[in-house]
């Protein structure tokens, strides 16, 4: 059996063309929009284009204040 | 004044004073520390404080049994009644604590260890919480101890996780001394 490397393995797909439209896709990175919570995935194709996905799925995390109750005694 | 335009946190006065002059609780005691009988239900922005269940904080011992009114639609990852504290930092207890502060006023603190983080949850609505004892069954069942008003805005979440983090200064403080 012959072992390849990832980038020997890839150098073949690439020359039958199976994946010169970007079947497969590397995840770059997942992001959360800072205010709605809301998360894209970036992904970059095999010609490195950069594509970004969002979906509807949402965080929160919320900080209250601290509540203050006063019980204090004034003479 | 709704709690969609503004509300008002609260202790629950006959919950403390029960605490403080030693009324017998049926099947439970009235204790901030143990987080396996505290859930903590979520509440929609028409509650209004004061006048309307389940935020009655100077209302009578009735007043002080946890009831569904006002609570947020249950939805994905929520039934109604809430989330057990002791499971509600990823399945994990939250740990609740309380400490003193301060070297004259002197302040009593209550907060948490760990933030609530509840995953995949989909739910609407959300202006507040209530912090409540759900074991006791008498004088008042499942009496509350606790609300907390997050502001004019409502939260959601969808598909995603939910979470409070207490400030650094605690969930609730109680100045006890002048």
């Amino acid at each position: 059996m012959v072992k390849e490397t990832s980038e020997e393995f890839r150098a073949r797909m690439d020359s039958i063309g199976f994946l010169a439209h970007g079947r497969t896709r590397d995840i770059v990175e997942t992001i959360n929009h800072p205010e709605t919570g809301e998360r894209a995935k970036k992904t970059t194709d095999q010609q490195g284009t950069e594509i970004t996905e969002t979906d509807n799925r949402q965080d929160v995390m919320i900080h209250p204040e601290t509540y203050h109750a006063d019980l204090e005694i004034g003479l | 004044m709704a709690w969609s335009s503004s509300g008002q946190s609260g202790f629950y006065l006959q919950t403390i004073i029960a605490a403080l002059t030693g009324v017998s609780q049926t099947t439970g005691s009235i204790n901030l520390l143990t987080s396996s009988a505290q859930n903590l239900s979520l509440v929609t922005g028409t509650a209004v404080s004061y006048t309307t269940a389940p935020l009655q904080y100077g209302g009578s011992v009735a007043n002080t049994a946890w009831v569904n009114t006002n609570e947020i639609t249950p939805g994905t990852g929520y039934v109604s009644g809430g989330w057990l504290l002791s499971t509600a930092y990823s399945t994990a207890d939250v740990i609740p604590t309380t400490t003193i502060t301060g070297g004259g006023p002197y302040v009593l603190t209550y907060t948490w260890t760990h933030p609530v983080t509840v995953a995949t949850t989909t739910i609407s609505g959300i202006y507040g919480c209530i912090i409540y004892n759900n074991a006791i069954t008498a004088p008042a069942a499942k009496p509350m101890y606790l609300a907390l008003y997050f502001g004019s805005t409502a939260y959601a979440t969808v598909a995603g996780t939910f979470g409070i983090t207490p400030s650094g200064s605690g969930l609730a403080a109680i100045t006890l001394t002048a």
